[in-house]
């Protein structure tokens, strides 16, 4: 406004010549405000001022005056102010806050329209040069938020080109001085560099000046400093945390093009805060699956699919130890404290030649390195778990630790239901996670983490499920010179359930499994130069699963206790890659890793007749192994090949192939996941699983890398996939090889991603179309499902198009939206019914030819993050959403139930109604 | 194999209760494909064995077609041939009395109309196991329902594991609340105008018992436990049946005859997957169905499938009685099997609806519900005023007789008034 109204008078200038005689004033005046002093002018007078009230300030004045001009009074009333004045028309007075108001044009203002006219202007010498600061509203909408300061009070007489201005720089919180820290004018494009006590001083021209700090582990300030005159400008600066996150984010700008790997994702934790989930509880899977080419089998389906893989085809590992099962409560919640969690880098496709042991996908999730600075933490509060997550400076700048432990509460949701089928259900989980990192020096840096997580839930009052995830690894980096570099990981990890059953008969048992892995992974890295990056390394791997045992409880039980034999195996492997770049066009990955497993005994491996189905009566005869003796070896090279061509830095075209072995398979008799499927080694009977990978892809970022485009296509095969007899008994079964079927699958699918990492608003756009087909033939029919043709598997869902969205409305409010669409999953739907025995009874021929109804759901969030005050104790976010707006009761399976003698047909749907949920969380 | 006696049930929701949903709907029949059904199963009782055959069926069809003039027999260890004759729609008997024989095997063929032939594999009779005890507890189940739970102890004297498979025949009295000696008696049922003589109904003495009656049922539901995995082979409070205590079967005096089938391996496996592929489901993950292949296969085509299975068992029976008195005393009986409060009073005559006149076409309400089995006498109206006038008919207008729904006064509605042989009070 202010602006405006100097723009006008401006127009008018010309018309606003010299003063008249004025009438004289007579007043005194002591420790009155400026204000008073105005009225007492304007009573006095035919005077009128012009001002904000504001400028004036609660300033004390005094003065004694009489028979005094105007102007005298007044240019001593300002004197001390940054006020100046200018009287229009004898009797009004305009004050303005550092502008002088012109009464004619500068210098040079018609310079090319007018010649005449300067002429004029020239002989009016006024005294002096005149600058006069001009400032126009330009700012473009991110500067609009930056403070503008005012430094010192523009005089018409002496005016500088340059003035002085000198301040301290402290830090917000401790009041410290900032030392070393660049101050940057960025449209003078000069600077200086604060002293030891972050005294500074810079000599800056008229006008507007756009200040900006630079420090280390500083929050950058910009400020719009006007300069009319010498002044002072002190500078509290906070510190930032996340600074070296912008950076990493700038980096990656362009990775989507210039990577050489094809299908790899990065989903960093935050990021995923907006993402409406259920009930709240963010869930960096969930997210992922968001992503084209990775789907689950349904909501509460525990497990996910990528490309056309089997659940058990992807390697979760959490800061290099693996994760059995990151979920929690059949797969609706991760397992995973997203506070304590930096992010997960997915490979889908080209997997690098260090990674190995699933067919399908690599998991790297990684752990946040703790404040090593001050002790910080993050904390929510949800429907569903509450979580607190800390960080521990232990020796300043050198070492942390993060500790954090999430609890579900959800015993009472489930007891305040009206529901009498649940009046004996329970269901509780939690998970811990603590890692330490420690910086010995420049080239040696440590951490270890320790992860656990359990469940439990109890269905019936006599039974109670429950199994836990535990991780422990130590990761040692080690840089030995410019070139070369080194890591070290050592880690274990078990994955356990079992199942207490206390009836009231003399049948109470508990019943277990369990499998552990110790891996310890020696990594290295050499950058030989431009053009040549090395990756070698090698692993080894043991495994010990208990496969099932089942124990009496209580005295009275009759229950003999069994269990199934240990099974031991050693997993080894030797890669190396070379990251090839040809200047700016060509780069190329190439890689390949030698697996090598061996099956340990002790060991009965049973002996089966040649050219027979497996079962009881083809058992021939068994071979005992003595410990650690070799059972059986598989191995076999694999590759790990990629290329890119860049047309344009922006657009890129990537190819690749990529062969996998895995030796550890779960045997399931489930459509979808769940917790009580157990992992079995391979072993004489069971041969691993193999695949290869083709996958060509375009990638284009477009406006200034605002935008990512990518088209990807891939073909797989799979050998030796394992799928089970009908109706298989795989618990406690010591013959499970006679449950098991081992064929071919073939996945295909071109996946199309349109991403938006920045600006108001941001998210993805996905659509991917995939089959994933399956086939087991053998020549005897218990051996063949389908008839040994392919057909679609379980989770095969052609098309599939994820919207996640994401809108900035100001910095403290986004408002959020997740839609999803799938093909309905096939299912085994029955093909007519019979009666037997007294009752009704539905059949079932061919697996997997009909389809349930097409899948579709879209969810909902605001979220509102709290005021940046310095001074205020924690960061908080609220985040309120509804999961499955529409309401829509998305089919999760079809079964058939014969009751009372009458075969009666149910479709089941996990979350059928809108889903609200409010988290709130802060940052301290 | 072993199997854990722990059964996976849930219906709907846990902790997510009311967000997730299982919900009943039609199903309809996407493909059908026609398949024989054989329903077999050899006893050792010394009996004629019973065998049928039929159709499966599509959902849309209420009823299964019966396999008609098949030829059926069962042939004793390779040797000893048993003829079965279809004695009705798709029910083969076995001409002779036999009974399977311990340690023989039995196969089972038959060759249909159309002359496919489809042959067992051979069975062997398991061993005999006797029950030790069948007993009832009150008991609260896990839906917190209060009830009478049927219990079975079993003990066998061989060493290597058994397998059972239980079916029961629950036979329970049932007694008419309102049971009346009179019964109605329709005199006249036809009205003025086709008779010239009004409705008329009067009582008379019942002529059948209908008070007290006795209903049998058969089990349907798929009930198997085994020995394999404990301690000793011996089962303790095996659960065979819960009847809640609101559950009017048991009103009275109730008996349950459980029949323990010793199953061989490969028949327990085949039924165990019929029941987990027809059971309630977990709402978060479902066993993979698929076709059940059983111990009978075509000759003409091995790919054919067939349904069901070939079973020889060896079988003991046990009956106890239990009267709900005994179990629950000085507590009321469970309701009845419908809501016997409502009295009826229907009319003799109505008017004719359009006209209003009394030119005798008019219906009788009472004589109506008589004839079609919806009503008994319960008592006679004293407030009635026989009318034949239209102008005296009006609100206030009584019926006759008051009358209660047929099973409330007749107990053949819910069973048979012929006491069973072995029924001992």
């Amino acid at each position: 406004m202010r602006n405006i109204l100097f723009v006008f008078l401006l127009l008018f200038a010309n018309f606003l010549l010299a003063q008249e005689s004025s009438p004289k004033i007579s007043l005194s005046y002591t420790e009155s405000t400026i204000k008073d002093v105005l009225k007492n002018i304007e009573d006095s007078t035919d005077y009128k001022f012009y001002y904000v009230d504001e400028w004036l300030g609660d300033q004390k004045v005094s003065g004694s005056y009489q028979d005094a001009d105007l102007t005298e009074v007044l240019e001593d009333l300002f004197q001390s102010t940054i006020l100046n004045f200018y009287v229009l028309d004898n009797e009004k007075v305009i004050l303005t806050q550092n502008n002088i108001i012109y009464d004619e044009l500068p210098t040079g203002f018609f310079i090319k329209s007018n010649q005449e006219q300067i002429q004029v202007t020239e002989e009016r010498d006024v005294g002096g040069s005149q600058n006069p600061v001009f400032v126009a509203d330009e700012r473009l909408p991110q500067q609009r938020n930056i403070q503008t300061v005012r430094i010192g009070k523009e005089t018409l007489d002496g005016q500088k080109r340059r003035y002085t201005l000198s301040g301290y720089v402290r830090n917000a919180k401790t009041g410290n001085p900032i030392p070393d820290l660049s101050l940057i004018i960025r449209n003078r494009k000069i600077g200086t560099v604060t002293d030891e006590n972050g005294f500074y001083e810079i000599s800056v021209p008229l006008g507007e000046n756009l200040f900006e700090t630079k420090a280390l582990g500083i929050e950058s300030q910009q400020k719009r400093v006007l300069i009319y005159n010498d002044g002072q400008l002190d500078f509290n600066l906070n510190e930032s945390i996340e600074q070296l996150d912008e950076v990493v984010v700038e980096a990656d700008k362009t990775k989507n093009v210039e990577e050489e790997i094809t299908g790899s994702t990065t989903i960093e934790s935050e990021e995923t805060k907006d993402i409406p989930m259920v009930l709240g509880e963010r869930n960096i899977l969930s997210v992922a699956t968001q992503l084209p080419g990775i789907t689950n089998a349904g909501e509460g389906a525990s497990g996910i699919n990528v490309r056309g893989g089997k659940t058990d085809q992807n390697l979760f590992l959490l800061d290099e130890g693996v994760v059995y099962n990151p979920t929690h409560f059949f797969g609706i919640f991760q397992a995973l404290n997203p506070f304590a969690t930096k992010g997960v880098d997915i490979y889908k496709g080209n997997v690098p030649a260090e990674y190995g042991g699933r067919l399908s996908s690599v998991f790297d999730i990684t752990t946040i390195d703790g404040n090593t600075e001050k002790f910080s933490g993050e904390a929510s509060i949800g429907p569903v778990t509450g979580n607190l997550m800390l960080e521990i400076p232990i020796v300043k700048d050198k070492s942390s630790l993060v500790v954090g432990g999430r609890g579900a509460y959800s015993d009472w949701i489930l007891r305040s239901l009206d529901e009498e089928s649940l009046s004996n259900s329970s269901a509780s989980f939690y998970d811990v996670v603590a890692n330490y990192t420690h910086k010995i020096n420049e080239n040696n840096q440590i951490k270890a983490t320790g992860y656990y997580s359990d469940d439990s839930f109890s269905i019936t009052s006599d039974s109670l499920f429950g199994y836990n995830n535990r991780m422990l690894s130590v990761n040692w980096n080690h840089k030995f010179n410019e070139k070369n570099s080194g890591a070290l990981a050592v880690s274990n990890s078990k994955y356990a359930f079992d199942i207490g059953f206390d009836g009231q008969a003399n049948n109470d048992f508990l019943l277990g499994y369990s499998v552990e892995e110790t891996e310890a992974k020696l990594k290295f890295k050499y950058v030989m130069n431009d053009t040549h990056t090395f990756d070698y390394g090698v692993a080894a791997k043991l495994y010990n699963v208990n496969p099932g045992f089942i124990r009496p409880t209580g005295s009275e039980s009759i229950i003999s206790p069994f269990e199934v034999p240990e099974d031991r195996a050693l997993e080894g492997a030797i890669y190396l890659s070379d990251n090839i770049t040809l200047g700016d066009k060509v780069g190329l990955s190439a890689g390949i890793r030698y697996s090598y497993y061996t099956a340990l005994g002790p060991s009965t491996q049973r002996i089966y007749a040649d050219g027979q189905p497996r079962n009881q009566a083809t058992l021939i005869g068994s071979s005992e192994f003595d410990d650690n003796e070799t059972v059986e070896t598989y191995g076999g090279p694999e590759f790990r090949v990629s290329g890119r061509y860049s047309f344009t830095p922006d657009f890129s075209i990537k190819a690749g192939f990529n062969s996998m072995y895995q030796y550890i398979h779960t045997l399931s008799n489930t459509t979808t996941v769940s917790p009580i499927d157990t992992w079995k080694l391979s072993d004489s009977n069971i041969r691993p699983q193999r695949s290869n990978q083709f996958s060509l892809g375009l990638f284009k970022n477009f406006k200034d890398d605002l935008y990512e485009l990518s088209i990807e296509g891939y073909y797989k095969t799979a050998e030796d996939v394992l799928d089970f007899k009908t109706g298989a008994q795989l618990l406690l079964n010591e013959n499970i090889e006679q449950e098991v079927l081992q064929g071919e699958g073939q996945a295909y699918g071109v996946e199309f991603l349109l991403r938006k990492n920045s600006g108001k608003l941001n998210g993805w756009l996905g659509y991917t179309y995939s089959r994933s087909l399956i086939k087991f033939a053998s020549d005897f029919a218990e051996e063949r499902i389908n008839g040994g043709e392919f057909f679609p598997s379980n989770y095969d869902k052609p098309h599939d198009v994820s919207l996640v969205a994401n809108y900035k409305f100001t910095t403290r409010y986004s408002a959020s939206l997740n839609f999803s669409y799938q093909t309905g999953r096939p299912v085994t739907y029955p093909i007519g019914q019979y009666n037997f025995n007294n009752s009704e009874y539905v059949f079932y021929s061919n697996r997997n030819e009909f389809r349930i109804p097409d899948y579709y759901r879209l969810d909902i969030g605001i979220n509102i993050e709290g005021n940046h005050r310095i001074k205020k104790f924690a960061h908080s976010f609220w985040n309120i959403s509804v999961y499955n707006v529409l309401g829509r009761a998305n089919p999760y399976s079809v079964f058939f139930v014969s009751e009372g003698g009458e075969v009666k047909a149910f479709k089941s749907s996990i979350f059928a109604i809108p889903i609200p949920s409010i988290t709130y969380n802060f940052k301290f | 194999m072993r199997n854990g006696p722990y059964i996976l049930v849930f219906l709907c929701p846990i902790f997510i209760g009311t967000m997730s949903c299982v919900e009943p709907f039609e199903a309809e029949t996407q493909v059908f494909e026609n398949a024989l059904v054989i329903d077999a199963r050899l006893t050792d009782e010394f009996k004629r064995h019973r065998i049928e055959l039929s159709r499966a069926r599509p959902f849309e069809q209420e009823t299964s077609m019966a396999e008609l003039k098949a030829t059926v027999m069962v042939i004793e260890d390779a040797k000893n041939f048993y003829d079965f004759h279809e004695v009705e729609q798709g029910q083969y008997l076995s001409v002779k009395e036999f009974s399977a024989k311990q340690n023989s095997s039995y196969e089972l063929r038959i060759t249909t109309s159309d002359g496919k032939s489809y042959n067992s594999e051979a069975v062997t009779t398991p061993e005999k196991i006797a029950i030790e005890d069948l007993y009832v507890e009150i008991e609260t189940n896990n839906s917190g329902e209060e009830g009478v739970s049927v219990f079975l102890d079993s003990r066998s004297v061989t060493n290597s594991a058994s397998y059972f498979r239980y079916e029961y025949e629950e036979t329970y009295k049932v007694i008419a609340p309102y049971w009346n000696p009179f019964d109605f008696d329709v005199i006249d049922d036809k009205g003025v105008g086709e008779d010239g003589d009004p409705f008329e109904v009067g009582l008379k003495p019942k002529e059948r018992e209908e008070r007290v009656c006795y209903n049998t049922t058969f089990s349907t539901a798929i009930n198997q436990t085994a020995t394999d995995g404990l301690e000793e082979n011996k089962l303790k409070r095996h659960s065979i049946r819960f009847i809640s205590k609101n559950n009017y079967i048991i009103s009275h005096r109730y008996s349950i005859l459980v029949q323990q089938h010793v199953q061989n391996l490969d028949a327990f496996s085949y039924y165990q997957s019929l029941n987990a592929f027809s059971s309630s489901e977990s709402v978060f993950f479902e066993n993979q169905p698929g076709f059940l292949l059983g111990n009978i296969s075509s000759e003409t085509n091995p790919d054919e499938k067939i349904l069901g299975f070939f079973e020889v068992t060896a079988v003991t029976s046990k009956r106890i009685y239990f009267n709900y008195q005994d179990l629950f005393p000085l507590e009321p009986l469970p309701p009845y099997y419908i809501n016997c409060e409502p009295i009826q009073e229907p009319l003799l005559w109505l008017p004719t609806a359009d006209t209003h006149s009394f030119d005798g076409t008019g219906r009788s309400p009472l004589i109506e519900a008589i004839q079609a089995g919806l009503i008994k006498y319960y008592a006679t109206n004293p407030d009635y005023v026989e009318t034949f006038s239209i102008d005296e008919l009006n609100e206030n207008t009584r019926g006759p007789y008051f009358a209660k729904a047929t099973a409330c006064g007749d107990c053949n509605v819910l069973g048979s008034n012929i006491k069973p042989d072995f029924w001992i009070e």
